[in-house]
């Protein structure tokens, strides 16, 4: 296989391991980063750094970003999405933690159950008469919490100050939950109950609303579960990092090697067809790629002596 | 015409000027607490309700968005927009205003001038940074308003300790290049893409922080063609119609700092005798 091509990987420190050697295969430079290691800066020009990386000289860039560092990860991509390829568009990261936000942009392509956003406790009251007890909430973190009466609901509420947002929505007995990995070529998933996993062939209908979410999002990638009530399959959220060790186990099926696979392709050969695309950009594209070749060539010069 | 501010649970001087200013441009006029809106989701119909009242019903809104309300502000905004009502403040610009560091980008990628500024998580990333910025530096959480979360580095030293106290919050960390003179800045109120109003802000004796909230004094102050250029633009890059902006006189030529989606106005009015609240409600009206 010809390797080509240069992947920056941006995510947690317990991913690299599982990403960084699939991705080797395919790719002549694969780095990664923690959001921990990377500097932001606008001074004359806007630039995304570590060390002496500059982001914007990769070819592409994988990005798995975690709720805790979301704004980081969407002034990221949002920089470099002028610069190069990301995996997934700023505008998409901006809505993805906002759960009603992405939960109505998605119900276009997906079904949505019945939700409510709340911010503070005294919607304890609406709460209680409108879904009635017991109800799920969604904690601002992403954590969920079944609530039963009303005593509990008020404290959870009341953890959270004024503003933070906590969505609603009524559980389901015996859930049948699907957990499916969607790439532009394929999904696959597994289905659980309880804390059984078992691998299942997903139906057409299911695969062409995973695709559809995830062509919505304008993701490379994206994994989505699902909550199937009778012959029906409800949206119940979307993550940008898949679980890589439950689908091995599930599905032996190794996602890392999936995303490689995909994110090849993303990158265009260096053919006559991209030098006319960079001179109808202006000169300015073609100096800024030789630029950050150069440099790539020389810090490796420098780095192998 | 029907009103709806939304706005914080207790009223500030600025909800109760707007509220007392309203009824000469609405016909009607309703306070919404935004903790105690609710927003609800069902396939791709939603609602959105205090109490019995549905804030659809209303012809205009005016969002009054502290940052503790952001995320959830700017899923009201979302939606109201979706359903066709006007705001002033497009839902994004509810975020890209309170985040200190995407304001900055967005004002630079448009060519505005800012102070060079750097963003990261951990304070070993800004080591290259801390050896080179001349001193003293400005350093601040991602996210603050009216002052709090920033603070000034004489040195280095200085810097790496202010540095490993702030990462307690577990928050970004920005360090920002100081811009002359540091204890006095320009704060332009935008409405409408009119500047109504404009300040200089002098930071009281021992405090380098000029903000009103602060104990900074405002001074009623005329902007230059410059000045009122750069208010205009970034109140528009923003994507705010009502806006507060602040500059900073440079020695090269003044440098916006910072954007207020929920610029407070009880200063300003003081200073320039003004009537921002005013000025507010006859733009939302259409006067």
């Amino acid at each position: 296989m010809v390797k080509r091509g240069r992947v920056a990987i941006v995510g947690p420190e317990n991913v690299k391991d599982i990403l960084v050697p699939e991705f080797l295969r395919r790719f002549s430079t694969v780095v990664f980063f923690t959001p921990g290691n990377i500097k932001l800066s606008v001074e004359k020009t806007i630039s995304v750094t570590s060390g002496k990386f500059n982001l914007a000289h990769f070819d592409y860039i994988l990005l798995l970003p975690e709720s805790s560092e979301k704004e980081f990860y969407y002034i990221l991509a949002r920089i470099l999405e002028k610069k190069t390829k990301v995996s997934i568009p700023s505008d998409s990261l901006l809505d993805f933690w906002n759960r009603p936000i992405l939960l109505n942009k998605l119900s276009g392509v997906a079904p949505i159950r019945k939700t409510a956003s709340v911010s503070q406790h005294v919607a304890a009251d609406f709460i209680k008469n409108e879904f009635k007890l017991p109800v799920i909430l969604t904690t601002p973190g992403g954590k969920r919490v079944y609530v039963s009466n009303e005593e509990t609901l008020r404290n959870v509420l009341s953890l959270f100050s004024a503003g933070h947002m906590v969505s609603v929505h009524k559980p389901i007995k015996k859930a049948e939950v699907y957990v499916t990995f969607i790439s532009e070529r394929d999904v696959i998933g597994y289905y659980r109950i309880g804390d059984k996993r078992v691998h299942v062939n997903l139906d057409s209908k299911l695969a062409e609303i995973g695709q559809n979410i995830r062509t919505t999002l304008g993701a490379d990638f994206c994994s989505a579960l699902f909550v199937k009530i009778g012959k029906k399959y409800y949206l119940s959220n979307v993550k940008l990092l898949p679980k890589f060790e439950i689908f091995k186990k599930v599905l032996g099926k190794d996602l890392a090697s999936v995303m490689a696979e995909e994110a090849s392709r993303k990158i265009a050969p260096f053919d006559i067809a991209n030098v006319f695309d960079n001179v109808f950009k202006g000169i300015g594209g073609i100096i800024n790629r030789f630029a950050g070749w150069m440099d790539h060539e020389v810090s490796n010069t420098r780095s192998s002596k | 015409m029907k009103l709806a501010i939304l706005g914080p649970l207790s009223r500030n001087y600025e909800e109760i000027r707007l509220l007392e200013e309203a009824t000469k441009y609405f016909d009607g006029v309703s306070y919404f607490p935004i903790p105690q809106v609710v927003v609800e989701l069902e396939g791709e119909e939603f609602k959105i309700s205090h109490k019995n009242k549905n804030l659809l019903d209303y012809d205009v809104i005016l969002p009054r968005m502290p940052r503790s309300y952001k995320t959830f502000g700017t899923t009201l905004l979302h939606f109201l927009s979706k359903a066709g009502k006007p705001l002033p403040i497009e839902p994004w610009a509810v975020t890209a205003s309170h985040n200190k560091f995407l304001t900055l980008t967005l004002l630079r990628e448009a060519g505005i001038p800012v102070p060079g500024t750097h963003l990261a998580l951990k304070r070993a990333v800004l080591e290259d940074v801390l050896e080179s910025m001349p001193y003293p530096v400005v350093l601040k959480l991602l996210y603050g308003s009216m002052g709090v979360g920033v603070m000034f580095a004489d040195s280095k030293q200085s810097a790496v300790s202010i540095i490993d106290a702030m990462q307690r919050f577990n928050e970004p960390v920005i360090v920002e290049r100081f811009v002359p003179p540091g204890n006095e800045d320009i704060r332009a109120y935008v409405i409408g893409g009119k500047v109504v109003a404009s300040m200089k802000r002098v930071a009281k004796e021992d405090e380098r922080r000029a903000n009103i909230g602060m104990g900074g004094e405002g001074h009623v102050y005329e902007l230059t063609a410059e000045e009122k250029h750069l208010a205009l633009k970034s109140a528009k890059i923003v994507g705010t119609k009502i806006c507060g902006v602040d500059i900073m006189p440079g020695p090269e030529g003044p440098v916006v700092i910072e954007t207020n989606v929920n610029a407070q106005f009880k200063g300003i009015e003081k200073a320039t005798k003004k009537n921002i609240a005013g000025n507010i409600l006859k733009f939302l009206s259409g006067v």
